[in-house]
């Protein structure tokens, strides 16, 4: 039986009716058609599907899409002011933080959501709050170093 | 030429899309009446199947078909062997297991349904009928002639057998005036794309063609099996390589699910999608590294060597899909950038009911790095000298190039290395890392009790790998230029390095330029990304179109300018006469008359070329590598803490992407050094099915990294290009364990395998010292 849902996503109130059994994940792939989010794993270890959800960090394959009812959720998509990135999007670019690209979404959304909770961020924190998420292509130091400038810009304003 | 783009460090061109999570990965491709497939995947290493009975499976809701191997007549012959190697033993796998499973995971039937999730439920109630036999896992007990059989016609599991030699071995480890005996061993990984493996096949029934989608490093090769396998003509196939998150070797072999998807997309007259779960991943993808090796080397007493021979055994898996290639590199791989007159190099490769081994980034490699860096580590040790002078004395001089090792590589050829400043970058390496600072450094750490050691390792690279790779050159009539290549890219940036040779070659900004890939319609052969190949081999192909281009440019520009081609130039997208700069056509001024006025007697339409570049070598990328520890011997606890390195990987494209590639190299090697292992229990089953097990290196494992460039031209193609992608891994198992094995000095530990996670560490230090 399908529950009805009705979750704001990437600012935009959107309903839709799910199986109890949906993923978040899946609601926002296969029936928002936002692609941007993805499944790098099936044992919630890689972060490649990680969002915010009510500004927190989530891996959307760990919650059910029933369980986000009435929730914000902010995936890739929702980071860009049209042609204008998002900074972290635009560090990772700067800074080389992102090869294949398949787990950069779920990256940036853990760094989005880092840089908005911590205030004293130096190089072993950000490695540790990073932990979530797997990269296979970069070594994750230029990552490391993309969240790091933000960080160091923000200290400076 | 001006070389206004090759050489910098232009920001990558394809992040814009990947930032705004607007990639197209396969999963992200949905058709209309798509259907999805589960596999039903083995549950033992080694059986024969006996009745599958799918009665309940099709009453699942939504079930189109579910299919085993007798459905799937001549499209279930085994797959034609890659690289037939020499001596070979030739197993390959088939769509689908025919009769019998080699190792637990590999694909007994397909079930096509309306949903995934009703695939899914429908192939766990498919009944299969297994007669189980005990398997064969462990890779020194394969051969024995009582051991079971993966192959039944494949007598001692023995895939192969090889020896390579150069000199008199025997009469030099008689003579030489010490010598010294080891076993080394490394056990297996996965390259570990995070993007998993996926196939969508579409076919027009109407126009009898087949249109797919797959995640690979191949799209040509996908291809061209698919056709021979279903039956069709190669045109009619077009195979499509959408964004690839990561391949790293483990998507540069056709597996069986890219026949059996296009199948059951003709079959059921409907486009089909297969996504592989992790967990599918880690059971059926393609492994490496388990080897063992014994070696015998004979040396002076300034530690020269002066013979080594080695016999190691290579654990295949089940099939061979490429060969011997992994093996034969290790044994190419062997003598890195020393001079060894005498060599013997011996190769048992075995089948065994485990996953499929293939190439994974270094391919062999890092293995054969390893066994020599670590005897290069005991030599010293046995003659109380310092490592880094015991690796100066034995490596090949600048004067010596182009130097045969009197080794073959994989394609036949010799391994001779075409050119190299081996102890530049020796030098180099030391200096970056202050070595005679970290020699004192390491003497105050052991007298207040710590355990601070320093690894060294050198490796020669060995790839751009031919024979052939193509890139084809267009000027559109707007002036736009596309770049087509028939290799896609997992991450390498291809989409800007080939822009910057094409910009550089043809005398046009970069912002012109869009290089397409991963499409078999675009280019009609290719071979594929991997071994560190396709800047070497596309990059040139791409120059070589380029200029065609070019002079096509220069000819019409020259006959609309009414003036000599010699006294025209290119920049910026103009043809001007030399001294006359006001005096200038656009690119899109050529472009258009080179459609409008080919005739019968003129030049054919268009600004066009597409170029193969050949080689009848590999060209040869070297380094050194420099890593500090500090070791913790009540938990086996390694931190690794600095890490050093000068390579040279000949001209470089962008010094942003080859940093990217050797800082991404490093991580995977400090997996293989200290963290990733893929465990088979004697059983033959998986204990390491997930990201839970088997332990990726996550963003603390990493270190910080210091680099220095040295710059040998490659003397094999125009542009110089050696290739890097595998570089940043290949030494580093070798070089963890070298400084782990520096640091446990005092205990008197000796680290002779690979990886060393700190139970096994921990092991190793209390043998240490019971036996002490």
């Amino acid at each position: 039986m399908n529950v009805p849902i009705s979750i704001k996503v990437n600012g935009v109130e959107r309903q839709a009716e799910v199986e109890p059994r949906t993923l978040l994940a899946s609601l926002l792939r296969e029936t928002l058609c936002l692609t941007g989010t993805h499944i790098g794993c099936d044992t919630a270890q890689c972060g490649c599907c990680t969002v915010l959800v009510d500004g927190d960090a989530v891996k959307s394959c760990t919650m059910l899409a029933v369980q986000a009812d009435g929730c914000s959720v902010t995936t890739i998509e929702g980071l860009a002011q049209g042609e204008e990135l998002h900074p972290v999007q635009k560090s990772f670019h700067d800074c080389h933080a992102l090869q294949c690209g398949y787990c950069t979404p779920g990256f940036i959304m853990s760094s989005v959501e880092l840089l908005e909770k911590y205030r004293d961020l130096d190089e072993g924190r950000v490695r540790e709050l990073l932990e979530g998420n797997l990269c296979r292509c970069t070594g994750y130091n230029n990552i490391v170093q993309a969240v790091l400038s933000l960080a160091a810009e923000r200290g400076r304003t | 030429m001006s070389t206004k783009w090759f050489g910098a460090a232009i920001p990558r061109r394809q992040d814009a899309r990947l930032v705004r999570g607007e990639g197209r990965f396969l999963d992200d491709i949905v058709l209309p009446r798509m259907a999805h497939v589960a596999f039903v995947r083995s549950l033992h290493p080694n059986a024969a199947l006996g009745a599958i009975d799918a009665a309940t499976a099709m009453q699942v809701p939504g079930v189109l078909e579910v299919v085993s191997h007798a459905d799937l007549g001549e499209a279930g012959r085994p797959f034609l062997q890659l690289l037939p190697h020499h001596g070979l033993a030739s197993a390959t796998w088939s769509a689908l297991a025919p009769g019998r499973v080699c190792f637990a995971g590999e694909a007994i039937a397909a079930v096509a349904a309306e949903s995934f999730a009703a695939a899914q439920l429908a192939a766990e109630a498919v009944a299969v009928e297994y007669r189980t036999s005990a398997p064969i896992i462990d890779l020194e007990s394969a051969q024995r002639p009582d051991s079971p059989l993966v192959h039944p016609d494949i007598p001692r599991n023995l895939a192969m057998h090889m020896v390579e030699q150069c000199g008199d071995v025997e009469a030099a480890l008689r003579s030489a005036p010490h010598r010294l005996k080891e076993r080394f061993r490394i056990t297996r990984g996965g390259g570990m794309p995070l993007e998993p493996r996926g196939v969508i096949a579409d076919y027009d029934l109407n126009r009898r063609e087949l249109t797919v989608w797959s995640s690979t490093q191949e799209p040509h090769t996908v291809r061209n099996t698919i056709a021979t396998m279903l039956g069709l003509q190669r045109h009619m196939v077009r195979v499509i390589a959408p964004d690839t998150g990561g391949g790293f070797g483990t998507k540069i072999n056709v597996y069986p699910e890219e026949i059996l998807v296009p199948w059951l997309a003709m079959r059921l007259g409907r486009p089909v999608k297969w996504v592989e779960t992790r967990s599918e991943h880690m059971l059926s993808a393609t492994q490496e590294r388990e080897q063992i090796h014994d070696i015998e080397v004979g040396f002076d007493e300034s530690g020269r060597l002066l013979a080594l021979k080695n016999v190691f055994y290579h654990d295949m898996g089940a099939y061979a899909p490429r060969g011997g290639a992994v093996p034969h590199n290790t044994s190419a791989a062997l003598i890195g950038p020393y001079r060894i007159p005498n060599v013997r190099s011996e190769i048992a490769a075995v089948y065994t009911n485990t996953a499929t081994v293939s190439a994974y980034r270094g391919a062999g490699q890092p293995q054969g790095v390893f066994v020599i860096e670590r005897a290069m580590d005991r030599i010293a040790a046995h003659l109380g000298r310092d490592p880094a002078e015991v690796r100066r004395v034995n490596t090949i001089l600048s004067d010596a190039f182009p130097y045969d090792t009197g080794l073959t590589n994989l394609l036949g050829g010799a391994v001779e290395y075409e050119s190299g400043d081996f102890l530049g970058t020796l030098d180099k390496a030391l200096e970056l890392a202050d070595y005679a600072g970290l020699r004192a450094r390491q003497v105050e750490a052991r007298k207040a009790g710590r355990y601070f050691g320093i690894g060294i390792a050198n490796y020669v690279e060995l790839p751009g790998r031919g024979p052939w790779a193509g890139g084809g050159v267009r000027v559109e009539h707007d002036g736009s230029v596309p770049v087509y290549t028939g290799a896609p890219s997992q991450g390498q940036g291809h989409e800007t390095t080939m822009a910057q040779i094409c910009a550089d070659q043809l005398g046009v900004s970069i912002d012109r330029i869009k290089v397409l890939a991963g499409d078999t319609a675009l280019i009609a052969h290719g071979i594929g990304t991997f071994a560190s190949r396709f800047g070497v081999l596309g990059g040139n192909a791409v120059r070589l179109s380029a200029l065609e281009v070019k002079e096509k440019i220069l000819r019409i520009a020259g006959e609309m300018l009414e003036t000599s081609v010699a006294d025209l130039e290119i920049e910026d997208g103009k043809v001007s006469i030399v001294g006359v700069p006001d005096k200038s056509l656009s690119f899109e001024a050529v472009a258009r008359k080179a459609l409008r006025a080919a005739g019968p007697d003129g030049e054919e339409p268009g600004l066009e070329a597409t170029r193969y570049f050949k080689t009848s070598n590999i060209t040869y990328s070297n380094g050194t590598h420099i890593a500090t520890v500090e070791v913790e011997p009540a938990t086996g606890q390694v931190q690794v803490l600095k890490y050093f390195l000068a390579h040279d990987c000949g001209r470089v494209i962008n010094p942003m992407i080859v940093e990217g590639q050797i800082m991404g190299g490093i991580a995977c090697g400090i997996g293989n050094a200290l963290l990733e292992e893929h465990a088979y229990n004697s059983e033959g089953q998986l204990q390491t099915g997930s990201f839970m097990d088997y332990a990726m290196p996550r963003a603390a494992d990493m270190l910080e990294i210091h680099m220095v460039h040295q710059e040998t031209p490659s003397t094999l193609n125009p542009l110089g290009i050696k290739g890097v992608g595998e570089a940043g891994t290949i030494p580093v198992p070798a070089v963890i364990c070298s400084a782990i094995e520096d640091a446990l000095r005092p205990l008197g530990v000796k680290i002779n395998e690979a990886p060393l996670p700190p139970f096994r560490l921990w092991k190793l230090i209390r043998a240490a010292a019971k036996a002490a």
